[in-house]
């Protein structure tokens, strides 16, 4: 009677969201692209004769050359576009990737911690969440790039600091609502201590949502870089992100307007990248909608 | 409901204090003062610059002194533009600002919930998603990328609308739509989650049993818990088409509060920056609160 | 004092309604059949039973008759309606047509009165849109109609009611008010899909009553779905029995009930606890009797004969005394006193080894917060429960946490109490790892696997996870989950109210199996007295965190004392006709009252029948009498 027993694992809820997912077309046209943008931008110096800073005397503000090797034309200093745009790609994403971890760290620790203890330090932790919430925060980001220089740190930490409240909330109001599950009052019955209720019951039940919400963070904080970078507040010459390039384009875009759509059109694709894995990851992960369907 | 509206408009003087602090000891804190910039000034001249505008006072004496000063509307004198107090300045660049961001609002709200909600009536179909999916570009394209694009193509191509400044109506089309598209497109979304949620609930199908028509079933019935979560995002709305209007002001050159705040900004005109935070930040606290109410009248459930 | 209803309509009386060939699918990646080749017709005046198991098909039927299907469904087949003398083909009407039928020659109501009705309108702009529409009336006019057709619900203040939004009401309110808007066309069928299985059983026998009394008045036929086979017998003149969306067997409910032809209907039958059914808890076995009939037998009727507290041999296992449970649910409004929520107050009892305590109740009476508390997975509680003569609650926390080995958990929602990222073998495997942690992850699955199989799984499910599983089999994990680190306590929170009625007996013929074998004392928490009667040794019954009687499970049954007992046994329906038909029933008013604001004196007064003055005054103590402990000044004499 105690022979151990085999079996085929069954389909776990990540098994699940994976195919459907896979289904979604809209979504998996976006991973698909939004990893070649990657490949592209990590790829970038070996793709190019020119390098980020260097000028091309010859060439100032010429339109797209293959002859030259300027795939998307030069600006009026004679810079490659091309080596630009992809350069100021790995900025954004790179101010995407870190501020976004950073507004999980914050958020995660604040709104788990809020929803876990409950009463009244989740009133208190709330109640700043509130009050930071309701500030016009673009305007406080740009006060600090204003007074502490252009720093791609700071704009890190300033943007990450604006989307951890959202992200803040989310995880709150899920622990909540997983803290009055029965499996978690099961296993407290069962005696496991919190550490592991938290590791096993809450923490899991968690990834969902913020997986989800992470893939619709990344786009915001690229926006809000661009933004910025835009109102000539982001990095500095002679780094560049999508939203400078973007800036710059908007000057010349009578004489030369491919300055301005080639780094727009990058900016619009990764977002709309980002933006419809999110959604894709949001209707394979939401158990809710998937009961609809 | 009274007391309600007085805890609500209570809730919102923490937030006031903690901008106005934020921003104040940011000024403070800043390095670089306003006359550092330009060549040497002599020690005496400093001083008494320095005198002139409290700057010797120490900082809780300055923070008093300006909160004061808030109370009776007076945002102190601009750095940069000299023969002008901040107020005068807001007073001269608000009503511009109002005119295109209100317009911009009207526009997206309008436009984004009957959009969202012929999309929601028709779920699934190819309008559904043809709509959906210019409304995702539309979230996708940050309007500072559009705006210039609306620009290239309408103004410089086809010469069909001005390219900027302000007067006639044709100058406000462009930025207008520019400040708006984005929020049309969120608009839109939004409208027909909640329309397609709400159309799938229990009490739809109750007024369907109740045999009354479509038409009215989505007036009397949908409409007002469809509108909770576009009330709701209202807040981040205003938020949105205010910091936008930044930089549509510095694209179309429409002489608004937002170009004097990116002026400010790179100037280092503090007075004038925090008068612009200040009085933004202000004005997003009374937006909320009026949103409050609003969705307190169309969910009844909704308790403080 | 209510009768129940009328004999039937003539069976000359003209057909209303004609269902012929009905069929439903749903096109997906696999077809789904809701409903196959279903015929049936209701007569004018008469009440049609449509009865069956979840999946059965029944809603679909009444959603197809109304013109509510998805639009994804394919439906084929007729419906014809008599409008006049005029016979209309309801399925291929268009829309316009058939909202003149709707809602005015054919009504209907839906389960959860929670979600039918919109929560952003009042219920006068609700009721009128309705009178606006089909009657033309005037705004006025219409309110004024509305309320009177509250009245006629008996809705206490009709008038201001208008004015209120639906959250301000209680469920049974609330299903009051859907009856009311159904019948203000004075429909001449209306359809009711579950209407009482979101409620109370006390308020399902009102609703249930009024419904039956509009129904005279008005000659209009009824059309019931429901699982209830009590609800059936007490109702309907005809029965169809529906399985998979197809036909099992239909006829006259006498007939069908006395006679089933069907095996379906048979074993459904059999399937439904009785109320009137012995408990078997006590006839069939009692405290740890094996096989050792002779034993068994002399400790059975010294049960039976003494059992407020069962002489113990030892001392008992679970002892609970004068447990108080507030909550305090904030302030109201700024500067007023914070209120609190007594969800349970003052509970004493104790329970032997191998002894099953049923707890019931309706909603809000405390017997989740009690279960709770006991299981210590409250942050305080007053009193003293003591497990094994431990008070647990001056224990440390890691004695607490060795004491949870011997008191496990089954609760409500299957599919809820399984973590659904987790497979169903490190589920059940979780509470060893605290308590055995010596063994080897082999030695755990082992056991699990076994235990598995002990509760009716197979050993390889132990690696699916629970979403995988139907409710049955995910209340046989939560159970699989309670027994693994081998308790001798294990309260179950409501085990099988969430499933249907043929798993549930399978449930409860597992769990008083594994109880034989294994020793446990129960406590069966249950709003269904039915069940709680079939499995317990003694049944305590709680009223706004009260206890208001307790006594063994036939006793409590044949001659309660309490009125509140009384009242809670005739409301429920018996699946017997004959029986139904001829019972006199004790109905109460009212709903059940905030426990944030109880009544002063005995709690119950607001809605028992035989309150006097001095139930206003003084609150009854549970005091010993007869056979059994009742709180109250004037028991009903046995
Ligand atoms: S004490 Fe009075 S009110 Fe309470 S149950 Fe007894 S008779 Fe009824």
């Amino acid at each position: 009677m105690s022979t151990l027993v085999t079996g085929q694992t069954g389909r776990s809820l990540w098994d699940d969201a994976r195919d459907t997912l896979k289904k979604n077309r809209a979504a998996m046209t976006a991973i698909a692209l939004m990893g070649f943008i990657v490949l592209l931008v990590l790829a970038a110096p070996l793709l190019s004769p020119y390098s980020i800073d260097s000028t091309d005397w010859e060439r100032i503000s010429i339109p797209p050359s293959f002859a030259t090797s300027h795939w998307f034309g030069t600006d009026d200093v004679g810079r490659d576009l091309f080596i630009r745009t992809l350069y100021g790609g790995r900025i954004s994403l790179l101010v995407g990737l870190a501020a976004t971890a950073v507004s999980l760290l914050i958020g995660i620790a604040w709104g788990a911690t809020a929803g876990y203890a409950g009463g009244k330090v989740d009133q208190v932790m709330m109640r700043i969440v509130d009050v930071l919430y309701a500030m016009p925060f673009m305007f406080v980001v740009i006060l600090l790039m204003v007074f502490f220089g252009r720093n791609i740190f700071l704009i890190f930490v300033a943007v990450g600091a604006i989307n951890w409240l959202d992200m803040a909330r989310i995880v709150r109001g899920q622990t909540l609502s997983l803290k009055k599950k029965e499996f978690i009052e099961a296993a407290r019955a069962g005696g496991v201590s919190p550490a592991n209720i938290v590791r096993r019951h809450i923490v899991p039940n968690l990834l969902g949502v913020v997986a989800v919400y992470v893939t619709l963070t990344i786009p915001q904080v690229i926006l809000v870089e661009s933004f910025l970078s835009f109102l000539g507040l982001g990095v500095q010459e002679p780094m560049t992100s999508w939203g400078a390039l973007v800036n710059d384009g908007a000057q010349v875009m009578e004489t030369a307007p491919w300055a301005l759509v080639f780094p727009a059109v990058f900016l619009a694709l990764t977002l709309f990248c980002f933006n419809f894995i999110g959604d894709g990851l949001r209707d394979a992960l939401d158990p809710r909608d998937r009961r609809d369907s | 409901m009274l007391s309600f509206a007085f805890r609500r408009f209570l809730s919102g003087i923490p937030t006031l204090l903690v901008l106005l602090a934020l921003s104040f000891a940011l000024i403070r804190v800043a390095p670089g003062g306003p006359f550092d910039t330009e060549k040497q000034v002599p020690p005496e001249i400093q001083e008494r610059l320095n005198a002139a505008y409290h700057l010797d006072e120490p900082l809780w004496m300055q923070f008093g002194r300006y909160l004061g000063n808030l109370m009776r509307g007076d945002f102190g004198p601009s750095f940069q533009y000299k023969d002008y107090t901040v107020t005068e300045l807001i007073g001269a660049g608000f009503p511009v600002s109002l005119q295109l961001g209100g317009l911009a609002m009207l526009l997206a709200l309008l436009a984004g919930i009957s959009i969202g909600t012929t999309a929601a009536l028709k779920q699934n179909s190819r309008t559904d998603h043809v709509v959906m999916g210019m409304a995702m570009t539309g979230i996708s394209i940050p309007n500072f990328v559009l705006a210039p694009l609306l620009v290239l193509l309408f103004a410089v191509t086809l010469r069909w609308l001005p390219a900027g400044g302000l007067g006639e109506w044709r100058s406000l089309v462009l930025p207008v739509i520019s400040l708006a598209l984005p929020q049309i497109a969120y608009v839109a979304r939004l409208t027909r989650g909640s329309m397609i949620e709400v159309l799938r609930s229990d009490f739809i199908r109750t007024a369907r049993a109740q045999g009354l028509p479509t038409l009215e079933i989505i007036v009397g019935h949908a409409l007002k818990p469809a509108l909770v979560p576009i009330v709701s995002y209202l807040g981040p709305a205003t938020a949105g088409i205010i910091t936008g209007s930044v930089v549509i002001e510095q694209i179309f050159g429409v002489p608004g509060l937002g170009r004097f705040f990116v002026q400010g900004a790179l100037n280092r005109d503090y007075t004038l920056v925090m008068g612009v935070v200040v009085f933004y930040g202000v004005l997003i606290i009374v937006f909320n609160f009026l949103v409050d109410l609003a969705y307190r009248w169309l969910d009844p459930r909704v308790q403080l | 004092m209510q009768t129940a209803r009328q004999p039937s309509p003539q069976a000359s009386d003209p057909t209303l309604l004609s269902v012929t060939d009905l069929s439903i699918s749903y096109r997906g990646e696999q077809t789904v059949q809701a409903v196959r080749d279903l015929s049936f017709y209701v007569r004018a005046g008469e009440t049609l039973g449509l009865v069956g198991e979840s999946g059965s098909g029944k809603t679909q039927t009444a959603l197809a008759i109304m013109g509510l299907l998805p639009e994804t469904a394919r439906v084929s087949g007729r419906v014809t309606f008599m409008v006049g003398q005029q016979a209309s083909e309801l399925l291929s009407m268009p829309q316009q047509q058939l909202n003149t039928i709707r809602g005015r020659a054919i009504s209907m109501i839906f389960q959860d009165p929670m979600t039918a009705l919109n929560p952003h309108l009042t219920i006068g702009r609700q009721m009128a849109r309705v009178l606006e529409r089909h009657r033309r009336l005037s705004r006025q006019a219409a309110y004024a109609e509305a309320a009177q057709m509250l009245d006629a619900v008996r809705v206490p203040e009709a008038r201001a009611r208008l004015k209120q939004y639906p959250h301000e009401m209680s469920g049974g309110m609330r299903q009051r008010i859907m009856i009311a808007t159904a019948l203000l066309c004075r429909p001449e069928l209306l359809i009711a899909d579950e209407p009482t299985t979101a409620l109370d059983v006390t308020v399902q026998a009102q609703i249930l009553n009024i419904m039956a009394e509009l129904q005279r008045e008005m000659g209009m036929a009824l059309l019931l779905i429901t699982h209830d086979m009590g609800v059936v017998a007490a109702n309907c003149d005809r029965v169809l029995v529906m399985r998979d969306g197809v036909e099992r067997e239909s006829g006259e409910v006498t007939q069908v009930f006395s006679a089933p032809a069907d095996q379906y209907t048979r074993d459904l039958l059999a399937a439904v606890p009785r109320l009137d059914a012995k408990s078997r808890a006590v006839a069939g076995d009692a405290l740890g009797g094996e096989d050792d009939c002779n034993e068994g037998e002399s400790e059975r009727s010294d049960r039976t004969r003494n059992t407020i507290r069962p002489r113990q041999p030892t001392r008992p296992l679970l002892t609970v005394d004068d447990l108080r449970v507030t909550f305090d649910v904030g302030r109201e409004r700024w500067f007023s006193p914070r209120r609190l929520l007594k969800a349970v107050d003052g509970v004493s009892f104790e329970l032997a080894p191998g002894e099953t305590l049923g707890v019931v109740g309706e909603s809000g009476c405390g017997k989740s917060t009690l279960a709770r508390a006991v299981l210590q997975l409250l942050d305080g509680y007053a009193g003293r429960v003591s497990l094994l003569g431990d008070e647990l609650g001056h224990l440390s926390a890691a004695a607490v946490k060795a004491h949870r080995q011997h008191m496990q958990v089954v609760f409500q929602d299957p599919l809820a109490s399984l973590n659904p990222r987790m497979t169903v073998g490190d589920i059940v495997a979780e509470p060893l790892q605290t308590f055995s942690p010596q063994l080897s992850r082999t030695e755990r699955l082992q056991q699990v696997q076994q235990l598995l199989a002990k509760v009716g799984l197979k050993p390889e499910h132990a690696f699916r996870y629970p979403h995988e599983f139907s409710g049955g089999q995910c209340q046989r994990i939560g159970i699989a989950r309670a027994l693994i680190c081998e308790p001798q306590l294990v309260i179950c929170d409501e085990p099988v109210s969430a499933l249907d009625v043929s798993v549930q007996a399978q449930v409860i013929e597992l769990l008083m199996g594994l109880q034989k074998e294994l020793g446990l004392a129960l406590i069966f928490i249950a709003h269904d007295l039915a069940v709680v009667r079939q499995i317990s040794h003694r049944v305590m019954v709680m009223y706004l965190g009260r206890v208001v009687e307790l006594t063994d499970s036939d006793t409590l049954v044949e001659s309660p004392q309490h009125p509140y007992t009384r009242a809670l046994i005739d409301a429920v329906p018996i699946p017997d006709p004959a029986i139904e038909r001829n019972r006199e029933r004790l109905l109460l008013r009212g709903d059940i009252p905030s426990p944030l604001n109880p009544p002063s004196g005995c709690v119950f007064r607001t809605r028992c029948p035989l309150a006097q003055q001095r139930c206003t005054d003084e609150q009854p103590q549970l005091l010993p009498s007869g056979n059994a402990h009742v709180a109250c000044h004037f028991p009903v004499s046995s």
